[in-house]
């Protein structure tokens, strides 16, 4: 299938990441630099050469920078995701479904492991070992039509694939726990449809401007609590406001730290990485690869060798000389890979910048700390103040336009971006564009074709 | 006999594969030299070669008279003949401003697609607007009506303008489209309005890109629906505008636009 060759890691390479730091888990276990080497050049290329097809159609794609050493850390992280899930669920660490977007303090503070879509989907395609990009391609959609025959084929198709993957047993779950009316209005009807089936938790988010709505913080407030006290149950560990306490500041410390490497690359003369391993950072930083503190540990290490390449303007790897610099609003863009052979380069998503863009105060209530950050997550405020929050991280992001996607049978998001879109090209001076899609993991050929030509014509 | 070619006035040749169509256009000392429209067979490679083939001939030219090619439309990405390949929408803008340079506003209506694009005065693309999932509004779309009326495609356009009323057509699925036309004609309504009200249809969904995009004149109409009158004339009806007749073939302003993009780059080499 590839038509471009095959990821490896050049053994020159070896010695010199080996003189980097080794994986911290949280529970004590320490993974060497000797055993990522070993896995990400022996073992994944086996059990998920998928990963390693650099084919431009392949949306599931690791990196091609091989020297930027903490992006190896991050594809062992990624690529040993379902080990890592499979050893805590067996431990007894409940595994819990969320949607994107919200901080995940409360979760891990009781004891659970919180798990969005993207890592449901990682998890289920690491089931399917020796499986080639063409075979993974054909599981995904299969996934997805099972959650259509099910449900609708109206229904978003991330959500759907989920379902199925839940439905399956693929990915097991423990605990579904959605923050009802962030992002997704396909959720409602996708809880009503777990009603029987597994055991949920439900807090219902006010959209509203949060200033003087104290109202709001104590609703939500009330909400956390619940949800809390469900996941402790399930771990069977019993919690404390200060242990919450100590949970917010481990996570405030990675949503620092990603920020500032955040900062630092948008500084740069030359992006210093590539938009898979730019995109990754925001991604380590939301939901951690599933453990708080090792993400902590990686996203150090990336911030040194970010702040390196930028001191030598040192370019990604697949990189144009001057890329088009893209901002994206909404489910993301697709094929990263394909966005820099374009001539482009992502600069950021607003659906990951927002949950890294708060601090949680770390002292006093956490459960009113929490309810109070997430009432100023940019992502799900309201969609007027949005746009503004979404025009002033275009400009920080020093972007040249910006994209919004939205998935085919979102209709929250149909009927919002075009006022975002509105306001970011008043307040900006932007061209922006809307692209509605459904992406599969091969190709994505109108989506792409239409940023192919944003680029063109920012170019 | 082939013309004998000036290292210093190449030839450039633009090949566009299309859903339905390809098409290729030559450009020799700032004119065009030659064209060709094919359908697209399986084999896009083989479509775009065969269409370059053809508009060489009808050139007189040769593949080694072409200093740069470039390839558009759905079928580049298997275009290894090509030197660059270029998206449609940029290549439709450039085509469109070699044909009529005052050209701000683009309706480029293809085979399976539709684009709204806004052009600034040297023909540089500076926004645009597609259909996404749905192909009512396309060539595909009026191939499907053109079957149910049993008329040609090419009498749709004349046949709209015959009308003395509008029907609505409550349906923007091209299948169901075909199915409330079966019902309506079934009612007894003329075959004539019906076609007028598909068209008006197709139009207000048009219209819908336009309201991202906004219109500016000159408008100017490309695609293979370009060609239907009827369209032409519904379109202007419904975006309050006048849209400008290419006098070149509408289906070819992709090629020609990658043909003068080819000059472009191809100079620079």
């Amino acid at each position: 299938m590839s038509n471009n060759g095959t990821l490896s890691y050049p053994e020159e390479l070896k010695q010199k990441f080996l003189e980097t730091e080794d994986i911290n888990y949280r529970d004590g276990t320490i993974v060497t630099t000797s055993e990522i080497w070993k896995y990400v050049t022996d073992v994944a290329p086996k059990k998920y050469p998928y990963a390693y097809d650099l084919d431009y159609n392949n949306r599931l794609r690791r990196s091609e920078d091989v020297e930027y050493l903490s992006g190896i850390k991050v594809n062992y992280m990624t690529l040993s995701l379902r080990d890592l899930l499979l050893k805590a669920h067996d431990k007894g660490i409940p595994l819990i479904h969320v949607i994107g977007g919200q901080i995940m303090d409360a979760y891990y503070a009781a004891g659970g492991i919180a798990f969005r879509n993207a890592l449901v989907s990682q998890m289920s395609r690491s089931t399917q070992e020796g499986a080639s990009l063409r075979k993974i391609a054909i599981y995904e959609q299969e996934l997805l039509e099972k959650g259509n025959k099910t449900f609708s084929y109206e229904l978003c198709g991330p959500a759907l694939r989920q379902r199925a993957n839940f439905d399956g047993h693929i990915v097991p779950i423990d605990l579904i726990a959605p923050y009802q009316c962030m992002r997704c209005s396909d959720l409602a009807r996708m809880i009503e449809s777990y009603r029987d089936k597994f055991p949920s938790v439900s807090i219902d988010v006010p959209i509203v401007e949060y200033e003087n709505k104290e109202w709001a913080v104590d609703y939500l407030t009330s909400g956390l609590r619940g949800l809390t006290k469900k996941v402790s149950n399930l771990s069977g560990k019993k919690i404390t406001d200060k242990d919450i306490l100590e949970e917010i500041k481990l996570e405030n410390k990675v949503r620092k730290i990603a920020r500032e490497i955040h900062d630092i690359w948008w500084s740069a003369k030359v992006p210093p990485t590539n938009s898979i391993d730019f995109g990754e950072v925001a991604q380590l930083a939301i939901d951690f690869k599933a453990d708080p503190v090792a993400a902590l540990g990686v996203l150090k290490e990336i911030k040194e060798e970010v702040k390196g390449r930028v001191k030598h303007s040192i370019k990604g790897k697949g990189l144009a000389d001057d890329p088009a610099r893209l901002y994206i609003v909404g489910m993301g863009a697709g094929n990263r890979a394909r966005i820099d052979k374009m001539g482009g380069v992502m600069v950021g998503t607003d659906q990951a910048w927002s949950p890294i863009s708060v601090h949680v105060k770390e002292t006093g209530d956490p459960h009113e700390n929490i309810a109070r950050a997430t009432l100023t997550l940019p992502f799900e405020q309201p969609v007027e103040r949005r746009g503004e929050l979404e025009a002033e991280l275009s400009k920080r992001s020093r972007a040249d336009g910006v994209v919004i996607t939205l998935a085919w049978g979102c209709n929250y998001t149909s009927a919002s971006v075009r006022v975002i879109a509105d306001i970011i090209k008043e307040r900006t001076g932007l061209p922006t564009n809307i692209f509605e899609t459904n992406p599969g993991v091969e190709g994505a050929e109108q989506l792409e074709n239409r940023i192919e030509a944003f680029v063109e014509m920012l170019n | 006999m082939t013309k004998k070619i000036d290292n210093n006035k190449p030839a450039f040749a633009g090949v566009d594969v299309g859903s339905l169509t390809a098409k290729s256009v030559i450009v020799l000392n700032g004119t065009i030299a030659g064209y060709s429209l094919i359908p697209t067979s399986l084999n896009s490679e083989q479509s775009g070669l065969t269409a370059l083939q053809k508009a060489l001939e009808v050139a007189k030219l040769t593949r080694d008279d072409v200093k740069y090619i470039v390839a558009t439309g759905y079928g580049r990405i298997s275009a290894p003949y090509a030197n660059k390949t270029v998206t449609e929408i940029t290549c439709h803008g450039r085509g469109a401003h070699y044909l009529h340079p005052n050209t701000r506003t683009i309706i480029d209506m293809g085979g399976q697609d539709c684009k709204a694009i806004r052009l600034d005065k040297d023909g540089n693309v500076t926004d645009f607007a597609m259909n996404d999932k749905c192909a009512a509004g396309t060539g595909r779309f009026l191939e499907v009506m053109a079957n149910v009326f049993k008329v040609k495609l090419d009498d749709l356009g004349p046949l709209a303008l015959k009308a003395k009323e509008i029907v609505p057509m409550s349906s923007t699925c091209t299948v169901f489209a075909e199915s409330e036309t079966v019902s309506l004609l079934a009612r007894g309504e003329k075959p004539e309005n019906i076609i007028k009200g598909i068209h008006h249809a197709i139009a207000h969904r048009v219209s819908g890109m336009f309201s991202r995009v906004g219109i500016e004149s000159d408008v100017f109409f490309s695609g293979g629906v370009a060609k239907n009158v009827g369209m032409k004339a519904a379109l202007e009806e419904v975006l309050k505008a006048k849209i400008v007749a290419p006098e070149y073939d509408p289906q070819l302003v992709g090629a020609l636009g990658a043909a003068v993009l080819a000059k472009n780059y191809g100079s620079k080499v």
